[in-house]
Formats: C-alpha cells, structure tokens, sequence
C-alpha cells in the first residue's frame, strides 16, 4: 500500500493538484520511530511511508497560518482517527474543505509503543484503538480511500472492547473522594509544557485561554491548584470536541493519562446528546447547539 | 587532583547507605511509579537499592534540582499600613547527587555560568554550592547521544566530584575529582584498594568502548554559518513539522528560560518563578508586537541561542549533545540532523570563500 | 542572603494624569537609608511591582541628579499597566533596580545635542533631556523635537511649557495632521518631516531618539538624508523582560541581552543586529 500511495501522491504533486503534501517518513531507524513529513517535490515520494508506527495526527497542521498562507491546496494522509479531526475542523469552520486533499488509509490500529512487533494484537496495541468507530474513514471527507483489509472479526483487537471505558467501568465504583485524588496526584506531575495543547488538531485557538492575562484565567505556574485548572480547563474545552486520536496522552512527557479523561467527557456527551464529535461533517457540534429540551445535566452531574 | 580507587558492587552500595545514614540527602535516578512508569527522574533516596543506574537515562537531567519547575522567590503580606516581603525559608544543606551522567553535570556548568554573570542567582547558586555531584560513565548509549561531538572527548569530567566506572568484573573505578568529592570518602569506614595498573587499562578499554558507541557528528563549522545567515532561506523551511511546544526546552539541561509571576493565596502573595519556553508563542508576546510570531523565528532563536548567542556571552555551547530533546520531540525533529546541515552549508560556504 | 528578585518598597508621592491613557507616578523609597544610597544613570530602567498582579518595565523618567525622588510614566497596555493605573498617591508598590546600560552624557560635553521623541517615548529622552539641563554649561545648542498623535496625547504638557520659555535651548512640539485642536500654537506634522525642516547639522552633534518603532524607521531615513553618521545617533531598544537582570532569557536580539548591553544603543551597534524586535 505504501507503493500505491507514493505513485498517487506523485501524481497530485505533479498535476499541482496541491502543492504539499503531508505524510510520514522513518524518523530514527534504530528506534523505529516515524515522523511526520511535508513533501512538496515529486521526486521524494520514496520517502513516504506508512504502517502502524505512524501515529501523529497530521490534521492539526491544517489550522497553521504559516502553512495556510503559503500552500494553497494541502494534501494529507489521514487514518480514520485523523479524518475524524478533518471534519471536525470543516464544522467548526476551521478549514475550508475544498482547501485539503484527504488520502484516507483504512485501519487496522497502531501499536502503543515503538517496539517492533510482529503485528498489532491485543497485546500491543494502543489504548485509543479498540472500538474504533472509524477503522473505515467516513468516505465523506475522503478524496480518496486506500485500503488495507480490515478483519471484522472479534480477534481484530480494533474490535474488542475500549480499555479505557473497561477502566472507567471500574474507577466510576469508587467514591468521588478517591476518584478527584487519583487524577489530582496525575494533574501534579503536570509541567506546563502544553505539548498536549500544542499536539490537538482542536487546539487551535490563536491565544489560548491559558496565555491570557486580561483577565487571567489561572496560574502559569505549574503546581498543584494551577495544573489542574489547567488540565480541567483543556478537558472542558474539547468536551463534545475531542475525536480520540490519543495525540495529547502519547505526547505528554509526563504520560499524564489524558485520554482518560477525554474519553470520559466524550462519553458524557454521548449519553446526554447523543453526539459524537467527528463523523458527520454537516452535523452541528453538540456544545454549541441550543435545544430547549436540554436538560443541561452534563454540567450539574 | 586525581585519586583513583576500585570498588565492588557491595562496597559502593554501602558506601551510598553510610552517606544516606550520615545525613546526606541522596538523589538519584528513580522510575516514576503509576502511568509513568518507564520514566527516570532524580528523587530522593531512601537507600542505594532504590535507585536504578541500570542506564541513567534521566527524562530531565538535574537542572531541576538546582533550578526547580516552580520556585519562590518571596512573600508579601498587606499589613494594615504597607506591604511587607519576606524571603522564603530555605535552608541550604550539603546534599548529594547520584547517578549522573557526565553530560549531565555539563549541562549545570552551562547553567552556572549566566546564574553568576555580575547578577549572582543565589537560588541557584547557594544549592550548587551545597551539591555534591557523583556521575557515572554511561551503561547505556544510544542513537540520539552526540555528546562528544559537543564536549570531547569522552568522559566530560570538569563537572563532577567524584566519578565511577563500571568495568566489565562488575567492579568500580572510582575517580576522585574534588576535595568536595574526597569528603565523602572519609565516610567508607574501611581501607579502600588503590587501582592498579591492570584497572586502568581496564578503565581505559571502557572508556574507549562508549566513545566508539556515541555518534559523531562535525559542529565546527556551525557557529560562523550562524553568525553570518540569520536571514538565510534555510530557517524557513527547516521544522516545519515543530508544533511550538516546549518539550525540547524542558527536558534541555542547559535550557534556563524563565517568567516570574505571582501566585495568590489566601493570607499571603508569592513571586515565583516558573519554567518557560522561547519555544512558547507567547515568550516574547507584547501587547502591540510580537517579534517572533511564525514558529521558525522560534526556532531559529532555539538554534542561535544554543550554538551562536550563548557561546558569545559565556564561551560555551548550551547543549551538551545529551540528545534528550530528540528523544521527547512528539514530531521527531532532530538537533543532530540540522546541525549536520548546518555545518554543511558553514562548509561550502568557506570553500566559496 | 541577597534576593536580586526582591524590590524595594516605595511610595507614591505624587501621581499626575498625562493623557487619558498614561500616568507619571513620583515615588520614593520607604526606607530612608535606601533613600539615601540609591543613585542611578540616565537612561537605566527599574522593574515595577503592583502588589498582587506583577511586575513590569519602565523607564525611570526623571533627571538623574533629582536625589530626593524618581519618577517613572506608563501607558495602559495590559495586566500590569492596568492595575498601576488604578494607584494613586499615597498607594505603594515595589521597585528593583537601576538595570541596564545608560546615556553617556558625560561623554557628549562640548557637542550639540539633538532630542527627538514620539509619544511615551519622550519618558527615557526627558531623564536624558533634564540630566543635561543639569549641567548645561556643558553643552553648545540643545534642541528637543517632540510630537504626538494628538494635543491629548503630549506627555508632560506643565514641563513642555516651562522647556518652551527657556532661552538656552530650542524646543519644536509638534502633532499629527488632525491631532491639532484650536488653541495649538505648536507644529503640525510627523516628527520625521518636521525634524527635517528644522534641519539639524551633523557636525558635533549627537542625536537622542526615542519613539513608536514606525517613527524611528523614519527619524532615521532623516538624519540619513541629513548625512547624519549610526555612531552619532542613539536609541533605546524595548523587548519583552521579566527579570531585567540578565537570567530569564527573555530579551535576547541576537547576542545580547536588552536588559544587560542595552536598552541603549547607538545605530551603529543595531545595524548588526538581527532583524527581531
Ligand atoms: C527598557 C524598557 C523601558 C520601558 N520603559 C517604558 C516607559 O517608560 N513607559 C512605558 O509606558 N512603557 C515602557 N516600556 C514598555 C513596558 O514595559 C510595557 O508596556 C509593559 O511592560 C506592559 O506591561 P503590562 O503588564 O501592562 O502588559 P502585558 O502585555 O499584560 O504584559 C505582561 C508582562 O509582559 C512583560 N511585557 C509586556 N510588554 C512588554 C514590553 N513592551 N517591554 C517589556 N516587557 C513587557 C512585562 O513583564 C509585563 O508585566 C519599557 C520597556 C522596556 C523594555
Ligand atoms: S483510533 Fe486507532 S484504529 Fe481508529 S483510526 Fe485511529 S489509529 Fe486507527
Ligand atoms: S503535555 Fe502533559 S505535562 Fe505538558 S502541559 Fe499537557 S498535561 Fe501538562
Ligand atoms: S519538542 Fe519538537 S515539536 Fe516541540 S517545540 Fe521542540 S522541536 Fe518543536
Ligand atoms: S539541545 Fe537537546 S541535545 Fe542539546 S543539551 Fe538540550 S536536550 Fe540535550
Ligand atoms: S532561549 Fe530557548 S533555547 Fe535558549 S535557554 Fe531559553 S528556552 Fe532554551
Ligand atoms: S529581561 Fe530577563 S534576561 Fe533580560
């Protein structure tokens, strides 16, 4: 599939259908790492790659102004997770959709960590796969679809069940007290880096809250009641929002287990508007859609 | 002064629990328990054995020892008829770091010397005073090391007290470099073997082996490419791919950068510093102007201040080649890449010449 | 231990409404053996502490022989500014300082001074200005240029008119076209064309200039034209600072470190400087 995908994105560069296109290459051999790669001369398709090592989100690089303003049409590859992200930023407005050219990859789930593995199994692959409701990206956002078989069976672990909500199941037993201690002692460890911010293909705000000072919303410091009014702020942010890619969780150098609480707000929104962000590009975004009948119990609890 | 002794795996690791017995506060590399569990990072130690020098590799160095995330500088209370400040309450005790890496140490002979240019820092600086720094030899090296590159070669010694070398018998050299460093010494109650001819040799083949395992990259001619392209067409396209977050800066342990700011309480108000990031948009975001506002001219300043700006002021390269800043980048950017390139161009530019 | 972060406590003294959007605050220090020994160079800078909100950067706007005060003028721009503004007399706040470089006035004896100033920039030239005044027998002809948006936009308007009245300096006021109002008797006209008609010589002359960025890049272009040399003209640089004393890494433009080799510098020097402030 890499060979099929090098031949289409020549192509595109060449017909000057875009004039970037944004992809993966190996980033160090020795540590089986992968990157994200900008392409803008045909003759170095052989760069790109793709397998289950590519875990960037490359969505959030459509909302930079220095690459808006200097491509006109943006090409980029995108695992389900990552259209998710694409048409989320099309409702919000963000990207004009006739601006990108989506090559979306059917998926079979990436690994958790850098280790070669043989292939991805239950064992090694990442918490943000399983049930994946977009192993299949919607064709609506897709230019183009390339696919690699995806096994509906139950041994695909994209087709177990999420560990997170397995967690969840049994943290939600505990009682409040011990639940808010658990994430604060996480939220402490917090140094202020908002990589997690700086990695969310929905963190795009030009200035975000958290840099404001007119008025000031919390404190840049990083101790305790600053970092999770930090973490809570960003959570309440994407709520209804967040598309699951797991970007912030795998970035934070702390490994402050962000996808947990994202999911869970995610599951919230869920349960209360039956919502979910990222798969219908003409759907209107939960949070800011006003229903009479709301009965607002996302917020009291 | 150099004194060079050998010690077997038992012997240090009493020696360690008689320093902690002593009274020292022992820091060394310890792995964060819960969700961050693979992580190292410089804890206090309760015993030798807590500690894991297996391969050193710290998420952050030490510089957060000397230079923590978050720190007071003082207190002000409103009293009725005017503001009274007081200084924190800190008490400068000898304490003991363990388990560095010889980069490691550089990185605070970085720092050391923009904390004491005519302004002395005595946060900082009280706390290097009082510190007493055992760096071992590295156990493990790896792809994003380049420190020899930066330093010369291998080991870096000017920093450290004392500094130990695993051999292949499993038993240490120990070098020591300081009178600090021989102190502690005084504090193994027994006779201690001098290394003889045959451990030096040995000392040598190790010493000789990390070398050979470190890659080499050429910088000499970074700085003069530098110092005469700020403009040059090379910054706009190069990290593309960098999201402006500041990891890189973080885990550096030469990266100092600071904002100071005021944290409210209930009873009393505290200046403090915090960690900040010339990687952050908002490092140098004024009301009306925002000199760097595109994230090359971040980067850029990120490369210039490390390898051009701070080696005019202080005559030394803040990096010390530890390759941290390669390993956290969520995007994969790598230092040693562009510096290869850079130095390429500082190449042909002086064969144009 | 000496904490080089912690100010100093002082006092308003006295707090004068310049325009609608800027302030002077006259301040002294609460302690009066640190009242005493405290000296500073024109041109040096001091960080501010509004009690509970933060610290910020000025200038200190006052001539350098005043030993019984300093005075420091601030426009409303963000946090900090914002809340200084809400003080009056009487209020305290907290000072660290003199940092940075300076004006080397003793160096210009015997030339022909030039002062050119837009906006809050005549806060720096006025300390610069009045330390000359100080000791002007040791100058030849000393001339201020000076303009603003709009007649409400003049700072020190009381001083303005006292400089105006003396004889042994030149002083030139001007405003933007359309900033006029009816009772102005000054010049219309931005700084640049203004400084040209009043045509300065270059010959041992010094020119001091401080202003909005825009009105530099012109005042320049000027003295250019009027074969002005870089070494004969200097400025203040102004970039983001936090500590002021070389450590947060804050106010690098290339090599140098604003708070420290700067704010002053004379266009030679800036010349080399990479393009980012
Ligand atoms: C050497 C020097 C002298 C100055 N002298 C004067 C003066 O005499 N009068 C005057 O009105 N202004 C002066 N300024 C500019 C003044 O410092 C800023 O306007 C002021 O800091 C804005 O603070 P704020 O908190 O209201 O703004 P915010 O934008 O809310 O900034 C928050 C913080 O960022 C820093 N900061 C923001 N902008 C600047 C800036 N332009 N320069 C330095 N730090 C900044 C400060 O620490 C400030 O507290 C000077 C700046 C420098 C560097
Ligand atoms: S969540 Fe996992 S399985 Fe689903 S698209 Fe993303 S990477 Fe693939
Ligand atoms: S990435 Fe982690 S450490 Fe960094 S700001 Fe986010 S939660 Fe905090
Ligand atoms: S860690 Fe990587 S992405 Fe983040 S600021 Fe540094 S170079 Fe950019
Ligand atoms: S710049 Fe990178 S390699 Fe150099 S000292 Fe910092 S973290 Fe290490
Ligand atoms: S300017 Fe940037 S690279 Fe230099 S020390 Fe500060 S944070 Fe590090
Ligand atoms: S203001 Fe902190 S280094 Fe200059």
């Amino acid at each position: 599939m890499e060979q099929i995908l090098r031949e289409k994105v020549k192509e595109l560069l060449k017909q000057k259908t875009i004039d970037l296109f944004i992809g993966y290459s190996i980033s160090d051999p020795d540590k089986n790492t992968y990157k994200p790669f900008f392409i803008t001369d045909p003759r170095q398709v052989d760069k790109l790659t793709y397998n289950s090592y590519c875990f960037n989100n490359l969505a959030l690089y459509l909302t930079k102004d220095e690459l808006k303003n200097r491509y006109k049409k943006i090409g980029l590859l995108c695992k389900g997770c990552d259209a998710r992200a694409v048409i989320t930023l099309c409702q919000e407005n963000q990207i004009e959709r006739d601006s990108v050219y989506i090559i979306a990859v059917t998926c079979n789930g990436v690994y958790r960590d850098n280790q070669h593995y043989e292939k991805i199994s239950k064992d090694n692959i990442a918490d943000k796969c399983p049930g994946c409701k977009v192993t299949n990206p919607p064709a609506s956002i897709a230019d183009e679809i390339i696919e690699d078989a995806i096994k509906d069976d139950k041994d695909n672990p994209v087709n177990m069940q999420s560990p997170i909500s397995v967690w969840w199941e049994n943290f939600d037993k505990l009682p409040n007290e011990t639940k808010w201690l658990y994430f604060k002692a996480e939220f402490d460890k917090c140094i202020k880096c908002y990589a997690c911010r700086q990695v969310c293909p929905l963190c795009y705000c030009t200035i975000c809250i958290a840099d404001q000072n007119l008025p000031r919303f919390f404190s840049k410091s990083s101790d305790a009641s600053g970092n999770a009014a930090w973490n809570i702020v960003r959570a309440y942010h994407l709520t209804g929002r967040c598309i699951g890619c797991g970007e912030c969780e795998r970035v934070c150098p702390v490994r402050i287990p962000l996808m947990k609480i994202n999911k869970r707000m995610s599951q919230a929104v869920k349960e209360f508007f039956d919502y979910e962000g990222g798969l219908d590009k003409e759907a209107p975004p939960a949070l800011v859609t006003f229903k009479n009948d709301d009965d607002e119990n996302l917020f009291h609890g | 002064m150099t004194e060079l002794f050998k010690l077997s795996p038992f012997e240090l690791n009493a020696w360690m629990d008689l320093l902690i017995a002593a009274g020292y506060p022992v820091f060394a590399p310890v792995f964060e328990e819960g969700t961050d569990k693979d992580n190292l990072y410089f804890k206090k130690i309760k015993k030798w054995n807590d500690a894991d020098i297996g391969k050193l590799k710290t998420k952050r160095g030490p510089k957060e020892l000397f230079f923590p995330i978050n720190e007071d500088l003082f207190s002000y209370k409103y009293n009725g008829d005017g503001f009274t400040l007081e200084d924190p309450e800190i008490e400068y005790e000898p304490f003991i770091v363990a388990g560095l890496r010889p980069c490691d140490t550089a990185g605070l002979d970085v720092i050391d010397k923009l904390f004491s240019w005519d302004y002395k820092d005595e946060f900082y600086l009280k706390k290097r005073e009082k510190a007493i720094l055992i760096a071992f030899t590295c156990p493990y090296t790896d792809s994003s090391c380049f420190c020899t590159s930066v330093l010369g070669k291998y080991p870096y010694k000017d920093g450290s007290d004392i500094m130990l070398t695993q051999l292949k018998s499993k038993d240490y050299i120990v070098e020591i470099l300081t009178e600090k460093g021989k102190k502690l010494l005084s504090h193994l109650n027994k006779v201690i073997n001098p290394a003889s001819k045959e451990d030096l040799k040995e000392l040598k083949k190790e010493l000789d082996n990390i070398d050979k395992s470190i890659k080499k990259i050429k910088i000499d001619k970074v700085k003069s490419w530098l110092e005469n392209n700020f403009e040059d067409d090379y910054w706009k396209n190069c990290a593309l791919e960098c999201l402006s977050c500041g990891i890189c800066t973080f885990v550096c342990p030469t990266c100092h950068c600071f904002d100071i700011i005021e944290d409210r309480n209930l009873d009393k108000i505290t200046r403090r510093r915090t960690w900040d990031s010339c990687s952050f948009t908002d490092f140098t975001r004024m009301k009306v102007h925002q000199p760097r506002q595109e994230h090359f001219r971040r980067w850029r300043q990120r490369l210039m201040h490390k390898y051009y700006y701070y080696v005019n002021n202080f005559e030394v390269i803040a990096c010390t080649g530890c390759g941290r800043c390669i390993e956290s980048c969520p995007v994969g950017i790598n230092i040693m890449t562009m510096l290869s390139e850079i130095d390429d161009k500082g190449k042909k530019l002086k064969a144009k010449a | 231990m000496t904490n080089i972060y912690k100010p100093f406590v002082m006092e308003i003294i006295k707090s004068f409404q310049e325009t609608p959007d800027v302030k002077t605050f006259r301040l002294k220090f609460k302690n009066d053996e640190i009242a005493k020994n405290f000296s500073f160079k024109t041109g040096q800078f001091g960080e501010y502490t509004v009690f509970g909100v933060g610290e910020t950067t000025f200038c200190i706007s006052s001539s350098a022989f005043q030993k019984d005060y300093i005075e420091c003028s601030f426009k409303k721009v963000g946090e900090v500014t914002t809340a200084l503004e809400r003080l009056d007399k009487g209020d305290e706040i907290g000072f660290r300082g003199p940092y940075g470089n300076w004006f080397e006035i003793d160096e210009w004896a015997g030339k022909n001074l030039v002062f050119v100033a837009g906006g809050i920039g005549l806060a720096p030239i006025r300390s610069c200005f009045l330390s000359c005044l100080a000791q002007r027998e040791k100058y030849k002809d000393i001339t201020m240029i000076y303009g603003a948006r709009s007649v409400s936009d003049l700072v020190y308007k009381t001083q303005l008119n006292e400089w105006e009245k003396r004889d042994d300096i030149k002083t030139i006021y001007t405003v933007d076209p359309g900033g006029e109002n009816s009772s102005w008797k000054g010049k219309i006209g931005f700084v640049p064309t203004i400084l040209e008609k009043a045509d300065p010589k270059p010959d041992n002359t010094v020119v001091i200039t401080c202003g909005p960025p825009i009105m530099i890049k012109f005042v320049l272009k000027s003295l250019k034209k009027m074969n002005f040399e870089d070494e004969q003209i200097i400025t203040t640089l102004e970039m983001k600072m936090k500590c002021g004393i070389g450590k947060c890494g804050r106010c690098n433009i290339g090599p140098y470190y604003v708070c420290k080799h700067g704010p002053v510098f004379s266009m030679a020097q800036i010349k080399d400087f990479p393009l980012e402030y």
